[in-house]
């Protein structure tokens, strides 16, 4: 808790150095100042007053900070763009993608983790081992593209429509029935979270590895062993249980790096979540939009921090919170 | 005094150990043929990754081994550039993040109390923020980003506090060792200390995390590319051939894969030199392998 | 216009009977598919029509605003998107020229006296809002004070060009015949442009506008910000999801031909190489992105499926720096154009999915349009003729021609160009001109920019390369760009005898021919100059499944939804 407390001065310390950083290099009104026929200069006064542009970059950070306090997250490039709206929205999409991901790359973590551990310098340790490096190493947005271009000549090749490559819903989605509803957002996950999990899980999978390893040659599963307990039990309630511990931790710590990773893989299936946010507001250099939207990226990995810490104390009943 | 008698120095240890990983070993070997092919390669190859040749869009062939583009580049001279760059900019950010990264840790670890306090809730910020959205929105900003330096220093920015965090690990636990007081009762100030001794027994840990560190930063420049605010043209990066030729895949899929192909094979080989030079100052992990 | 349309179905035919291609064309109808769209622009793809259906159309951007001629508007998907609500009195047609909007207006809009200078509108007298409300002078005269910029200070439009000369706007007939009556003194050849996107004023006065600045800001930032539940023309808005999508339905009070679909879609899908797996999977129907070569050939090779690739109305050019110490002289300048061979960079860039492209030699007019005149070939520019480029510098006393360029005062000649980052065609223009000016012993050094606007104001350039996008309204915007004391006149180019001629033509541009034969001849005065290098337009790229007809090509800033009540599935008599 007092690491929670003391991170919120440093996060707002944080967020002032990144709006200065869109604040001070672009220029939002340059669409405006390139239009031909060009806009009157009258324009170009009123949009640099309304978005505060003559102000000095402290009095515009504490403006916005302010705002920010109560529930205004500021004014967009886009005067008809609501910052706060967008980020709720946005938000609801790409947690549908970063949950899902995530799971789906636990699940693999552990059953290859774990496979890899029990079956150690085996023929399927070294091939997990192998693949689980593999993936490490490639870009992400690479994956993505050559997952979504196999799933196209896929469609193509069977005449069907599996796999979506475009949006979170289909066209129509409002006026689906519940069933449909479901497996329309299905069909649309699939790649995407495969591309965010696969590239996810691999580091993960190193650590549940090393983790039962250290578990099965500790002396209390020795123990249970030796007192006749079968293997299965051990294996369920004593290593995995134990295991499971650091990878909680690491998820945590990697929530940060998949929310980057759901901006990339976002990009490539194009859904309209945090990731095309932030794109836009980058490219229209939108300080306020792009500030709020860090702003929530820290606190949703803080957030994800403290369930880490709950999990922890669930797992492991020896460790209480001090 | 014959030599099996005579003590082995560490350094023999940790290579002999090393030279025992083979995938180490393989990949090492192979990232040294593929540093050999960016830097030496174009001195040898009959084309500049800046010429404009009259093929264009072609696939590969004798003449063009790894094809065309659209202007006209020799594909196979535009990788070698790119590789060139890439590993430049990560070794770049390698070494940014780790010297930075291994002081700052070092420091936290040797004063502990409200410094350690502050400096480490600083590293929790960063950490907090997702990087490459970080990077997307300073770098888009960034004046001469177009350089290989910018980018790599944005990026090696970011990469710190991973390094700090691991060292701070290490050096909490030898400040308590008799080395460090034995140095401090001669009268050593924190200063020697940290350079003198916490940071050259930490070497093991960071040698390995400034190696994985390389990796990360391979791919963390290609997915800046990929955003659009990398890399500009005409220089050129693995990151930037893949994405500039996302659209490729289908129909002049040699754009597409042999860069990408690059950055996997170079990411992949440092990962496994990384977990054998583990293996190798570790002794520990080595006895749970065995 | 029926006697136009006649002429036109007749070349029409009289072109696909001569040159039978296109391959895309249907074969049983010459007129289907978008093959015949260069001989007879509003008649191509033309079909019978069954009712019902949706028609999803990609936009590569979500638009930005409700009110399209606002600061946030000027923007090209919004008001393709909009276009459907909007009552326009001009379109920009698919033959590149203003295009009477018949189902509004009555009979051509008449210029009815010169000095001062005064416009008269007769609009339909059916002609409703959604509501009921007529259209009418009212609606003229809300336009024209919001825009003026004296009315309302505080209405940020985007432009005001043009509404900043009207003197006023009168109704009689009970508003359906509106006058408009410019400033003493004041021409304004351009005025078919005005009143393009009429906004209810009915509905302005019942939020806000009670005729003092304040409340016309207020109604004009309520028109931004509030969902359309009214319209003007054949669809109205049945939903919007942000980022996504905007659907739209028919207009019931539509009074025109009733419109064969029920539903259009307009599809918001960011990521350009998404375009041809969605429209194979049917997840789009039609579109018309930023063509690249792995777009068109993946398109090329789609069944069923009708395209085009026509010249745009923007088009790249590289601009000199007359401020650069080096680039004050003219036979450098000339040298570098006569070295630069624009075909070879065509060749290279958009050359390789359009045949059709070829180098363009006029600032102001593009080939389609009736006064496009070829004032650059002449003075060398563009060739790539780098033998003739080296005489010009040798002639000129520069030494280390070809090897390193020292000017006669033994200086030696560095420069540097600029272009948008992530730009690939600009990037490989810039390529290919450091391989030109490489040939006469000038090194040159590429630099991208981030921010455009900034570099070009800034005059932060010594060479560079973007993009003007015309209209067919194109007087002022050559006042604008090639204006000695304007301020888009970035490489600061002054050439006395041509900013008369400039004037002159807009003085003169009441009667179209005769002012634009005066533009051309100040263009031509400027291509002597060697001051702005016109290199392509940019090509124009129009997909649609060839289920759908009535759907076509329209390259100017009205898009091609501006006949969206014609859209339809085609009948299926065969």
């Amino acid at each position: 808790m007092r690491r929670l407390l003391a991170a919120i001065p440093v996060l707002i310390v944080a967020s002032f150095l990144s709006y200065a950083l869109v604040a001070l290099s672009g220029d939002p009104l340059e669409p405006l100042k390139l239009r031909n026929p060009p806009a009157p200069q009258r324009t170009i006064d009123l949009e640099t007053e309304r978005l505060g542009l003559d102000d000095n970059i402290v009095v515009r950070y504490g403006h916005w900070l302010g705002g920010v306090l109560h529930g205004d997250f500021g004014e967009s490039v886009q005067s008809t763009y609501d910052i706060g709206a967008n980020l709720t929205r946005a938000t609801t999409v790409t947690l549908r993608l970063v949950v899902v991901a995530i799971l789906l790359a636990l699940v693999l973590a552990v059953l290859t983790g774990v496979v890899g551990a029990v079956r150690q310098y085996s023929k399927s340790d070294y091939a997990l081992t192998f693949t689980g490096f593999v993936f490490l190493a490639m870009p992400l947005f690479w994956v993505a593209i050559v997952l979504k271009d196999l799933a196209v000549r896929y469609n193509k090749a069977t005449g069907t429509t599996v796999f979506f490559t475009i949006g979170e819903t289909s066209q129509g989605y409002s006026g689906m029935s519940p069933g449909a509803k479901l497996a329309d957002v299905a069909g649309h996950l699939v790649l995407p979270t495969l591309a965010l999990a696969l590239i996810t899980y691999a580091a993960w999978s190193r650590y549940q590895r090393s983790a039962v390893l250290e578990v099965l040659n500790s002396d209390y599963v020795r123990l249970a062993r030796a007192k006749g307990l079968p293997w299965r039990k051990v294996l369920t309630r004593h290593v995995l249980r134990t295991a499971l511990i650091p990878l909680v931790t690491v998820t945590a710590l990697d929530v940060a790096g998949i929310l980057g990773g759901a901006v990339i893989t976002e990009t490539v299936f194009n859904w309209n979540g945090l990731g095309r946010m932030l794109l836009t507001g980058v490219a229209r250099a939108d300080t306020d939009a792009v500030a709020s939207w860090l702003l929530l990226a820290g606190l949703v990995v803080i957030v994800c921090n403290l369930i880490a810490d709950a999990l922890y104390a669930v797992l492991d009943p020896r460790i209480r919170h001090e | 005094m014959s030599e099996a008698v005579r003590e082995r120095s560490q350094a023999e240890l940790v290579l002999r150990r090393f030279l025992r990983h083979r995938a180490a070993v393989t990949s090492l070997v192979t990232l040294l043929v593929v540093t050999l092919f960016a830097f030496a390669g174009p001195l040898l190859w009959r084309y500049d990754y800046a010429d404009i040749t009259d093929d264009l869009s072609q696939s590969p062939s004798l003449r063009h081994p790894f094809g065309t583009d659209l202007i006209g580049h020799d594909t196979f001279a535009q990788v070698m550039r790119g590789t060139q760059q890439s590993v430049k900019i990560a070794l770049a950010i390698a070494l940014i993040g780790t010297v930075f990264g291994a002081l700052w840790g070092a420091i936290a670890g040797l004063y502990r109390g409200k410094l350690d306090f502050l400096m480490m809730r600083l590293v929790d910020v960063i950490l907090t923020l997702p990087s490459i959205a970080v990077a997307a929105a300073v770098a888009a900003q960034g004046v001469g980003r177009s350089q290989w330096w910018a980018i790599a220093f944005v990026l090696g920015a970011l990469t710190w506090p991973y390094v700090s965090r691991v060292v701070r690990g290490v050096v909490l636990s030898l400040r308590e060792q008799e080395f460090i007081e034995s140095a401090r009762a001669l009268g050593a100030g924190n200063a020697r200390i940290i350079l003198r001794h916490l940071l050259p027994n930490a070497l093991g840990t960071i040698i390995v995390t400034a190696t994985l560190t390389i990796a990360t930063g391979i791919l963390g420049e290609a997915a800046l590319s990929f955003l659009g605010v990398g890399v500009q043209a005409p220089d050129t990066s693995l990151g930037l051939l893949v994405s500039i030729n996302k659209d490729a895949v289908n129909t002049r899929p040699w754009l597409f894969y042999f860069p990408g192909l690059f950055i996997i094979l170079i990411a992949l080989t440092i990962n496994f030199i990384g977990d054998g030079l583990r293996d190798a100052f570790d002794p520990k992990q080595t006895r749970v392998r065995r | 216009m029926t006697i136009r349309r006649l002429t036109v179905i007749a070349t029409a035919t009289l072109l696909a009977l001569t040159a039978c291609s296109g391959s895309e064309s249907d074969g049983n109808d010459e007129l289907l598919g978008f093959a015949s769209c260069s001989g007879s622009p509003f008649d191509c793809n033309k079909g019978e029509t069954k009712t019902g259906g949706t028609l999803v159309y990609y936009e590569e951007q979500d638009r930005t605003t409700w009110n399209t001629v606002s600061s946030d508007g000027g923007h090209y998907v919004t008001s393709v998107m909009m276009r459907p609500l909007l009552p326009t009195v001009y379109y920009g047609g698919p033959d590149y020229k203003p295009l009477l909007n018949q189902d509004l207006m009555a009979e051509e809009p008449k210029l009815a006296s010169t000095s001062p200078q005064t416009v008269v509108y007769k609009l339909k007298p059916e002609a409703v809002w959604s509501d009921g409300t007529p259209i009418t002078a009212d609606d003229f005269a809300y336009q024209f004070r919001t825009r003026n910029t004296r009315d309302c200070p505080d209405c940020a439009s985007s432009s005001n060009a043009g509404y900043d000369l009207i003197q006023d706007v009168k109704g009689a007939d009970s508003g359906k015949t509106v006058t408009v009556t410019f400033q003493a003194g004041k021409v304004y050849p351009d005025w078919k442009g005005l009143f393009g996107d009429i906004y209810p004023a009915h509905l302005a006065k019942q939020n806000g506008d009670d005729g003092t600045p304040a409340g016309l800001a207020k109604s004009w930032e309520w028109f931004g910000k509030t969902q359309p539940t009214w319209s003007g023309g054949p669809f109205r808005i049945e939903s919007y999801a942000e980022a996504q999508e905007l659907v739209e339905v028919p207009n019931p009070k539509w009074w025109g031909a009733k419109p064969a679909l029920d539903k259009i879609v307009f599809k918001v899908v960011t990521d350009q190489s998404s375009f041809v797996p969605a429209l194979q999977n049917s997840e789009i129907n039609a579109g018309d992105p930023q063509p690249n070569l792995d777009m068109v050939t993946q398109v090329q090779n789609l069944p069923d499926v009708n395209y085009r690739i026509s010249g745009g109305l923007s088009w790249e050019h590289i601009d000199l720096n007359l401020e650069n110490k080096f680039l004050k002289d003219k036979a450098l300048r000339e040298a570098i154009f006569r070295a630069i061979n624009v075909q070879g960079i065509i060749d290279r860039t958009v050359g390789t999915f359009w045949k059709d492209a070829k180098p363009l030699q006029n600032h102001n007019f593009v080939p389609e349009s009736p006064h496009y005149k070829d004032v650059v070939s002449a003075t060398g520019a563009g060739a790539g003729d780098v033998e003739k480029a080296k005489q010009v510098l040798t002639a000129a006393g520069y030494t280390g021609v070809g090897t390193a360029l020292k000017t006669p005062a033994g200086e030696p000649v560095t420069l540097r160009m600029r272009h948008t980052e992530g730009n690939v065609n600009r990037a490989a223009t810039s390529e290919l001109v450091q391989a030109s000016l490489k040939q006469l012993g000038i090194p040159l050094a590429i630099q991208t920019t981030a921010n455009l606007s900034d570099t070009t104001s800034k005059g932060d350039y010594d060479l560079i390369v973007f993009a003007w996008v015309q209209t067919p309204y194109f007087f002022s915007g050559a006042q604008q760009t090639w204006g000695k004391n304007s301020e888009s006149n970035y490489g600061h180019w002054v050439n006395e005898k041509a900013d008369a001629v400039l004037l002159q033509a807009i003085q003169e541009g009441l009667d179209e021919a005769k002012g634009a034969a005066r533009l051309n001849e100040a263009d031509a005065l400027m291509a002597q100059d060697y001051y702005v290098l016109p290199l392509f337009q940019r090509p124009n790229f129009m997909v649609a499944q060839n289920a759908y007809v009535n759907i076509r090509p329209n390259a100017t800033s009205t898009g091609p939804t501006y006949n969206t009540q014609e859209w339809g599935l085609k009948a299926t008599a065969n």
